[in-house]
């Protein structure tokens, strides 16, 4: 992919990158606060705190970033350890519709399931 | 090959457009075009045979470019794909190589470098499985001989290629939503032969392990890709198959679906009808009507049955063959 830089960086929007490349330096959970300095300190037009926590959430919404606490005061890790990680999701998530056979492919799990899929396991080691 | 459920569908699936798209061929050619032809008629078109003809000229326009769209988008999405396991591939490492050499995929298995435990196959001509390396450190050695089995499946019945072409007939035909939820009922029979085939060769424990670590995976961090052939009850058949359901009803086509799909039909056959009796006047419609009395419905029943039985036979023989192939190479 040398010929590519442009794409090995991930299909992230510029400032999804940006709030990632904080999120991945700080290496353990940060706040839209902490975040927003961070991003401000580069930036000649400093970005509002709505701007960044808006990003973050859809960040958290397309699986990127997981929130922890309480409402007031989140915090926000990464899923993947860094850009290398992510953009294999990434591009998977962007092709699913592709001609693709999925070893799991649901958009959303029921948490019953998995419970049922527990009791088969915990059945069958209790029968041997 | 037994008439299992995915047969069912994909015969529902297939039949839908080729019975109506034979219909239309026939109906142009013996009503339009051989008369036109016969009495040498003028083939310059006039103003209002234009304007009939118009809706089914577009709606049949609308059709192709749909299909072309749907098969060049998957097309792009393969090759990055392919792109990106052949830059972030890793070489299996030697329990993933030796247990992908007992599967028959051999140099077929590209492992991703990424903390998420998934696994899927790609390629319409020659498919390949990735494994991410979060699903290789979850799994014990029988819960990945179990997924390379159910992905071995996938591989030999060249599912991609099968997931490609429904999702083209979806597109095409979007004026018929009920092909969409046969399409979804196909591909969930489809993961529940894999299913069989892996509970078969390494025992429903280790595939139900398999699925619980990659389902748990996933509920963690939600891949909120569309997929919209991946009907929500796939898992939930999959899971009842596992506890004994001897065939897990799938999710049916909705009321709604039925019904705009009986609207679509309308519709289409209304503006081929139009262009019909702009082509060779409204005796051709007449005739092109026949097949609603019950004499001409036996009739057409008669023509249009190797229209729709000799691509199922083709389709039927040609996976039998890539499986007798597959797996008789082991």
């Amino acid at each position: 992919m040398a010929g590519r830089p442009k794409k090995g960086s991930g299909t992230l929007a510029p400032l999804q990158g940006a709030v990632m490349e904080v999120v991945w330096r700080a290496g353990v959970p940060v706040t839209v606060r902490e975040v927003l300095q961070a991003l401000n300190e580069r930036r000649a037009e400093p970005l509002a705190y709505t701007t960044v926590m808006t990003v973050m959430n859809r960040l958290v919404a397309n699986g990127t970033l997981v929130r922890h606490g309480e409402r007031r005061s989140f915090t926000y890790e990464a899923t993947a350890t860094d850009a290398a990680g992510l953009a294999v999701r990434e591009v998977i998530r962007l092709h699913g519709d592709a001609a693709l056979a999925h070893f799991i492919d649901e958009a959303s799990i029921d948490p019953a399931l998995l419970e049922r899929l527990r009791r088969l396991l915990g059945e069958r080691q209790d029968s041997r | 090959m037994s008439f299992d459920a995915a047969s069912r569908n994909i015969a529902g699936l297939l039949a839908l457009p080729l019975s109506l798209s034979a219909y239309v061929a026939c109906g142009l050619v013996s009503y339009a075009l051989l008369p036109l032809a016969d009495t040498g008629a003028s083939p310059v078109p006039g103003a209002n045979v234009l304007a009939l003809c118009a809706p089914f000229v577009l709606l049949c326009s609308l059709v192709v470019v749909a299909v072309a769209r749907s098969l060049a988008g998957q097309r792009r999405s393969a090759r990055e794909i392919a792109r990106l396991t052949a830059s972030r591939g890793l070489a299996p490492e030697p329990r993933l190589a030796a247990t992908a050499a007992r599967a028959g995929l051999e140099g077929r298995v590209t492992v991703v470098d990424d903390d998420e435990a998934f696994s899927f196959v790609y390629g319409v001509r020659r498919p390949r499985v990735v494994v991410s390396r979060g699903m290789l450190g979850a799994l014990s050695q029988p819960e990945l001989a179990a997924v390379l089995e159910h992905e071995r499946y996938h591989v030999a019945q060249l599912d991609p290629l099968r997931a490609a072409l429904a999702q083209a007939l979806c597109a095409g035909f979007f004026f018929l939503p009920v092909l969409a939820a046969l399409a979804a009922r196909y591909m969930t029979a489809r993961e529940l032969a894999a299913d069989e085939r892996a509970a078969a060769s390494h025992g429903a424990g280790a595939l139900a392990g398999a699925l619980l670590k990659s389902a748990s995976a996933q509920a963690r961090g939600p891949t909120s890709g569309t997929v919209p052939l991946a009907a929500p009850a796939t898992l939930e058949a999959r899971v009842l198959r596992l506890e004994g359901a001897n065939e897990p009803r799938l999710s049916r086509p909705s009321l709604s679906e039925l019904g705009l799909s009986l609207v679509g039909v309308g519709v289409f056959l209304g503006a081929f009808l139009l262009a019909l009796c702009g082509l060779a006047g409204a005796a051709a419609v007449g005739h092109a009507l026949a097949p609603l009395s019950v004499g001409g419905m036996l009739e057409a029943v008669l023509w249009l049955a190797p229209a729709i039985c000799v691509p199922l036979g083709v389709y039927w023989w040609l996976a039998r063959r890539a499986l007798a192939g597959h797996f008789a190479s082991r």
